[in-house]
């Protein structure tokens, strides 16, 4: 494989050597190059030439003036080499000290002319220039330069240059070859469609880099520098480290290091020789670059650090992304990845984006084949401690610090929650969630004190303090019953009875729905469950009972049940019901029962779709009965696309309700209650930003992602030299004819085996080859030199991975292409096996 | 990268692959162009975008982040054609060689 590859390589660089040498076409402009000869272009000294002007470039003349003079002449050389530099004040203003009778005010007119020409303001040249003495070099220098570009004679007030000189000054202004040349490389027509750049451009651009490096670094240094991001487009490392090692890189990447990190990470299989270059970029270049702040490198590392974890996530089953096939594929290196961002994090705390994959990565550890509840416990710790990071990292951090103080009231931890609400108090944050904390925090307190006959009064006068604060957005209906759970608490069930009797008329509910929310109170007080056994019985025989409950009731159910999901009030035990009773709502819609259209529809459609109760295995797409509704009513539209942004592989779904988004985010504007106007604009900006995000990957990743696509390393040939003439047709013929003799030979020789014949009759050595399953020894399987047919056939059928909707398409496994290395191995093996058969028939049949 | 710093980059007229000394540039020759007392509400746009551009993350993640998109070597090249290059101290010396 290694000499296969060693004198691929040199055959190569052969070309490339025979390409380098080769002229290139002959043309009036590089005639011209030829003759001015831009590197041997330097001043001299005329004989009769003022020392003072000879002084400004040559140390000899200068040394025989004054030592006033001697500065000055210093003076004029630098202020030449400000101009040269940009810094056109500075050049100006350093020749300030040059009297007007000294000789060298001459150059100092020249400066202001020159800073004239270079701002392209010819009026203020020619009106310092026109001004210097015929004879001398500043003024045929200006004369040049006038002819040079204006193209025109000027003024007979300057000496007129001679037409060489002019041709001179027009190559290094105009540098029409170096343009010429790097239009050649521009218009390179590629014949295969993955090819961005060519060998024979990496050919051109050695030989333009050569000829004209003195010409225009600038230039040549900016289109190298494009040349290298082009070939950062195709899939063949062999033309990007053949660009990357000789041109030097932007300030910020001066060895590509970081190019190259991003490039090799594209393939599949190099994950570790892109994290090399990435390291070497840490700890090499980056020290180096004093123009980047500490505080940028830090965030430059912890970012590297990132996308090293992210490679370690990258997972081997190609569809992954869509959850598909989990159980075929091994798991990513959860620990490997979670220390790359607990790096990432150490060196720039600040890296929000280091939190979230840390929180990600962990939930999807609780998803691992074969976590024992140990295992998950264990990183449901490990999440509580990365979104507690989170929050104080990001105190403004309202969606975690919220999940935390659920937390904490679920854990009866108020002393911690009551330290986040503060926290989130001062900052005077929109979201209405965070506005009612302390409501919230009340409620909490109330069915805590609950629990306990003791804390009956306490409960009941927090209940009451709470019932000042309650949220606008947000009905009382549910007090009373908690008030009432109160009562029962402290053992009169006869007041009970009477106080949810008045709770349910109060807000018109039956007996059903009075019921449940009676229950859902009493276990949030933390009634004893033999208090709980009736009540509960009874919503159990509700439940039961929910496929024939009149549909109305459900949805005032369903409304209840809103309530408390908005409120974060659910308790743990009442789960069950609810999912329940969202099941057989969602059943019973399917079927087409259709409810009347009214507010406890809606908060109904709003809690299945939040909870996604329609949700299977085979149909993970919202049911036909929501999508009329989704499009007619924001808050439906709103609880679709929240649930989708809680599932991990339904953006394609969200792609595709584009239009919904657009329809929520109008209707924020529009929306009176405080609760939904927050959550239409959240969940609307949270989706656009989503599928821009999505689109935006897309975009770059189409055609770029080289994971399944073999490095073209080796099949440049294929590539490069595109010019269809007769003679490079033929001279291409001619090279390719022994070449092509020694790949066969060689092919030959090495990877094809004998057939067994010598020892073995053919029938014997047939039916062993039926038994092994070999049809052919000819087959592709085994011989690789039609492997590049196969692979532009592969080619020709791949479609983009896209539908028509741009949407990603799920394709059929990705065949197994066994590597060159691999089929000898299995030839090997064959042929170990077929002699091995062979002979123990052999003997059997001695034997027999 | 996220929509406000993408939005930042076209406000000051700079690329994410512009340096942070670019950046700067670019927003010192914005506010000359818009001072706060001739509109305070460009001005503080303009303002905010550059906090966001200095922020390090913001600046490390335009490091970081790959061309989108191959460049076009003809613009390149259109831009060298109109742009001439000052001539090195020595070169422009000698154009007044006698010959």
């Amino acid at each position: 494989m290694a000499s296969r590859k060693a004198k691929e390589r040199a055959r190569l660089e052969k070309v490339l050597q025979q390409r380098r040498q080769r002229q290139p076409p002959t043309s009036t402009a590089s005639v011209l190059d030829d003759r001015v000869k831009l590197t041997e272009f330097k001043p001299r000294p005329a004989v009769a030439e003022r020392l003072e002007d000879a002084a400004v470039f040559a140390r000899v003349s200068r040394e025989q003036l004054s030592s006033e003079l001697q500065a000055e002449a210093i003076l004029v050389a630098e202020s030449l080499e400000l101009v040269h530099r940009g810094s056109f004040e500075q050049a100006v203003e350093s020749l300030k000290s040059i009297a007007r009778s000294s000789p060298y005010a001459d150059w100092r007119l020249f400066v202001r002319g020159l800073v004239g020409f270079y701002n392209e303001d010819p009026e203020t040249a020619t009106q310092n220039w026109f001004r210097l003495d015929r004879d001398r070099r500043p003024a045929r220098i200006a004369s040049t330069l006038l002819h040079a570009e204006m193209e025109t004679q000027v003024s007979n007030e300057l000496n007129p240059p001679t037409a060489k000189m002019i041709e001179t000054a027009h190559e290094l202004r105009f540098r029409p070859n170096l343009i010429e040349s790097a239009k050649r490389i521009a218009a390179v027509h590629h014949r295969g469609k993955d090819t961005t750049f060519s060998v024979s451009q990496v050919a051109m651009l050695s030989s333009l880099r050569d000829r004209f490096r003195s010409l225009d670094k600038d230039f040549i240094s900016a289109f190298s520098c494009d040349c290298v991001r082009i070939a950062f487009f195709q899939p063949n490392s062999n033309v990007f480290k053949m660009l990357t090692k000789p041109i030097a890189g932007p300030a910020e990447d001066p060895n590509w290091n970081l190019l190259t990190f991003q490039y090799l990470r594209l393939f599949q299989g190099r994950n570790e020789e892109a994290r090399k270059s990435g390291m070497n970029f840490i700890n090499s270049d980056l020290p180096k670059l004093n123009h980047l702040t500490s505080e940028t490198k830090n965030a430059l590392v912890s970012s590297v650090y990132l996308v090293f974890a992210g490679l370690e996530l990258e997972s081997s089953n190609p569809f992954a992304a869509m959850g598909m096939f989990r159980f075929l594929y091994d798991e990513p290196n959860y620990k490997q990845a979670e220390n790359y961002i607990q790096t990432a994090i150490q060196k720039f705390p600040a890296n929000r984006n280091a939190y979230e994959m840390l929180i990600d990565t962990l939930e999807k550890q609780l998803n691992v084949r074969g976590i024992t509840k140990r295992g998950e416990e264990l990183v449901e710790v490990e999440i509580i401690a990365a979104k507690v990071g989170l929050v104080k990292a990001f105190p403004s951090e309202v969606e975690t610090s919220l999940w935390l103080i659920d937390h904490y009231f679920d854990e009866e931890r108020l002393d911690l929650a009551d330290e986040l609400i503060k926290k989130l108090s001062d900052q005077r944050l929109d979201d209405p969630l965070a506005k009612a904390l302390p409501w919230k925090l009340k409620i909490r307190e109330a069915m805590r004190l609950g629990h306990r006959k003791d804390g009956i009064a306490a409960a009941n006068s927090i209940l009451n303090s709470a019932e000042s604060i309650w949220p606008n957005w947000l009905a009382k209906d549910w007090l009373p019953f908690l008030k009432a759970a109160l009562v029962l608490r402290a053992g009169d069930r006869a007041r009970f009875e009477q106080l949810v009797l008045e709770a349910r008329q109060n807000c018109g509910a039956n007996e059903v729905v009075g019921n449940v929310m009676a229950f859902a109170a009493m276990q949030q007080m933390g009634l004893p469950s033999n208090e709980l056994k009736s009540m509960r019985e009874i919503v159990d025989g509700y439940v039961r009972e929910a496929e024939r409950l009149p549909i109305a009731e459900l949805c005032s159910i369903g409304s209840f049940f809103w309530d408390l999901t908005r409120m974060g009030l659910r308790h743990k035990g009442y789960r069950i019901h609810s999912s329940r009773f969202g099941k057989a709502m969602t059943s019973r819609l399917k079927d087409g029962e259709m409810p009347e259209m009214n507010a406890k529809f809606v908060d109904t459609c709003c809690w299945t779709a939040e909870h996604r109760f329609w949700k299977s295995n085979y149909d993970p797409n919202q049911p036909d009965w929501i999508a009329p509704l989704m499009q007619s009513d924001p808050k439906v539209a709103s609880a679709v696309l929240g649930s989708l942004l809680k599932e991990r592989y339904s953006i394609r779904r969200l792609t595709e309700l584009k239009p919904l988004v657009a329809m929520v985010l109008e209707a924020a504007r529009s929306e009176k209650d405080a609760y939904y106007r927050f959550r239409f604009e959240k969940i609307a900006t949270d989706a656009k930003a989503r599928i821009v995000d999505y689109e935006g990957q897309n975009s770059r990743t189409r055609g770029n992602r080289f994971g399944s696509m073999v490095d073209d390393s080796e099949n440049e040939d294929d590539e490069e030299d595109d010019c269809m003439c007769e003679s490079c047709r033929a001279r291409r013929a001619r090279e390719q004819e022994p070449q092509a003799a020694v790949n066969d030979a060689s092919s030959a020789s090495s990877t094809r085996i004998d057939r067994p014949s010598k020892e073995y009759e053919d029938d014997e050595i047939e039916e062993v080859e039926d038994e092994l399953g070999i049809e052919d020894w000819e087959n592709d399987e085994y011989n690789d030199e039609d492997d590049d047919d196969d692979e532009d056939e592969d080619d020709e059928n791949d479609s983009d991975g896209f539908d028509e909707d741009g949407n990603a398409i799920p394709s059929p496994l990705p065949p197994r292409v066994l590597t060159l290395e691999e089929k000898k191995a299995r030839r090997k093996q064959l042929q170990k096996e077929l002699n091995r058969k062979l002979s123990s028939r052999r003997n059997k049949g001695k034997k027999s | 990268m996220s929509n406000s710093s993408t939005n930042a980059y076209t406000i000051l007229g700079v690329t994410h692959h512009s340096t942070p000394a670019e950046v700067r540039q670019a927003y010192l020759a914005m506010v000359r162009l818009n001072p706060p007392d001739r509109d305070a509400d460009k001005f503080r746009e303009i303002h905010s975008a550059y906090q966001i551009l200095s922020d390090p993350l913001v600046q490390a993640e335009s490091i970081l982040t790959p061309p989108r998109e191959p460049p076009d070597l003809g613009a390149t090249i259109a831009v060298a054609e109109k742009k001439r290059p000052r001539l090195s101290t020595l070169a422009l010396l000698a154009l007044g060689n006698l010959e």
